[in-house]
């Protein structure tokens, strides 16, 4: 697999290419250059480039000609004109035509600064508004299918209860009837996790104590287990309250703790760790379970993906969303030994409170 | 042995059918209608303890038919069961006086616990 490419650098002055691959680099951009459009448009990454950085005069043709040729190889990609001041006023006439900002040579570091967050920026919610959109869309037929399943499921279930009176002297009949009912239980289930993944996440949030949230969802999970393990915690910030939807938060911290209990054998310790890091309140959960391999951190959050025998794989995906729509965010942590979860919250006191 | 006479109400002829088997084997007296019309008729003739009845049906809704039930028999008690997931009409049936509220496919040890705490002659024994 080909690493991913945030920006195209399309510029045949080696001066300009270098300066331009040197502040991109130090924002941490992955990147690729070269000096001619034909080079550029064999780029095997093209279908998933974010921004081309498109020098006004190449030498095998100008951007107007190679705009059009992007639009179709790279769909994705917002093209940024890097022109000189005599051609200002045609590259300005150009911006019509799919341009999506210009900078002047000599490129200044902050002007391309500010022109790419405006442009990822934009991307962001570009993809935020689709991806709401697509899940309005799938949460409607997710919700009449459920709806509409719930009455085949109601004469299942009665049906097969009906059976178990009629045939409590049949231990082979009432074996059989029993797994119709744990079939018909796991569709139910199924179907309402479902319905929680695609309705869409209204948050009533109020001034809480993460501490006690979490609290809550430890012992939830152990009962819901019954098992015992140990809870560490490592609160090295005096105020853990937060704008949160207690609800909500609560299931998060239950699906990360019921995973680690389900990983873990025997003497299963879950540490959670909670620090303020500028505005933002950071809680680590870790378990010493047998961790996460590559291919489970890259795919953990990713709906229907399951490492379980039980289970739809939902649950961190669910997770996600929650955390996202409290403005927050979650990741796989680095630790070597078993798996870290972090959760990013804004902090009460914050900046960045809504 | 008539431990209760119960009304079940739902527009498909099958979980009417189921429940009033479930019932009858329970020592209740079970009747079924299959649309809110015949359901009014039916209490209009006999007298009942408890009716079930469908939060959705296509002549009338459960809440609605439930108002309309009260006006007739007007010490009627009700239990609803509905296939909607959230909880989207509860509040309305518990405001029509509706007593429980369970959701489909229902969980029957809820349903006779339910129905125990209810139904006024509280002497129901597995037949």
């Amino acid at each position: 697999m080909e690493a991913a490419l945030d920006i195209l650098i399309v510029e045949d002055d080696a001066d300009t290419r270098a300066n331009l691959e040197d502040i991109l680099s130090l924002d941490d951009y992955s990147t690729a250059s070269v000096g001619t459009l034909r080079e550029a448009f064999d780029i095997v990454q093209l279908p998933e480039v974010s921004c081309i950085l498109l020098d006004r005069r190449l030498p095998d043709g100008t951007a107007d000609e190679a705009l059009q040729r992007f639009s179709v190889l790279a769909p994705k990609a917002a093209v940024i004109v890097v022109t000189g001041y005599a051609d200002l006023e045609s590259t300005i006439a150009a911006l019509r035509s799919g341009v999506s900002d210009y900078i002047l040579k000599p490129i200044s570091p902050q002007a391309l600064r500010a022109s790419l967050a405006r442009l990822f920026r934009l991307k962001q919610a570009e993809e935020r508004a689709q991806q709401a959109e697509r899940l309005a869309v799938i949460g409607e037929v997710v919700t009449s299918l459920a709806h509409e399943s719930r009455n085949f499921l109601q004469k299942i279930s009665s049906s097969a209860e009906l059976l178990e009176l009629i045939e409590k002297d049949n231990p082979e009949a009432l074996a059989e009837v029993r797994r119709i009912l744990v079939a018909e239980r796991g569709l139910e289930q199924l179907l309402e996790e479902l319905r929680a993944y695609a309705a869409p996440i209204l948050l009533n949030k109020s001034l809480l104590s993460i501490q006690a949230v979490w609290r809550k969802a430890w012992l939830d999970a152990c009962r819901a287990r019954m098992c015992h393990a140990q809870l560490l915690e490592e609160v090295s910030h005096e105020d853990v309250n937060v704008q949160i939807d207690e609800f909500r938060m609560t299931q998060v911290f239950r699906n990360l703790f019921e995973n680690s209990l389900a990983a873990c054998q025997e003497n299963v310790e879950v540490q959670v760790v909670c620090k303020r890091q500028d505005s933002y309140l950071n809680v680590t959960v870790r378990d010493n379970g047998s961790g996460l391999d590559a291919e489970q951190r890259r795919r953990v959050f990713q709906p229907f993906y399951t490492t379980k025998s039980q289970g739809t794989g939902l649950g961190m995906s669910i997770a996600k969303r929650i955390i996202e729509s409290h403005g927050g965010d979650i990741s796989v942590g680095n630790c070597n030994y078993g798996a870290e979860f972090i959760i990013r919250l804004p902090a009460a006191d914050g900046t960045n409170r809504e | 042995m008539d431990s209760g006479s119960i009304l079940v109400v739902d527009d498909d002829a099958d979980i009417t059918a189921n429940f009033v088997d479930i019932l009858t084997s329970q020592g209740y007296r079970a009747d079924a209608a299959n649309n809110g019309k015949s359901a009014l008729e039916m209490v209009t003739r006999r007298k009942y303890d408890l009716a079930l009845l469908d939060f959705q049906m296509p002549d009338m809704d459960g809440a609605s038919l439930f108002e309309a039930i009260r006006s007739v028999r007007p010490e009627l008690k009700a239990i609803m069961i509905t296939a909607y997931a959230a909880n989207n009409g509860v509040e309305r049936a518990k405001k029509a006086g509706i007593c429980r509220v369970l959701r489909k496919p229902v969980d029957m040890r809820l349903f006779f616990s339910a129905l125990e705490s209810i139904t006024p002659n509280n002497n129901s024994e597995p037949v």
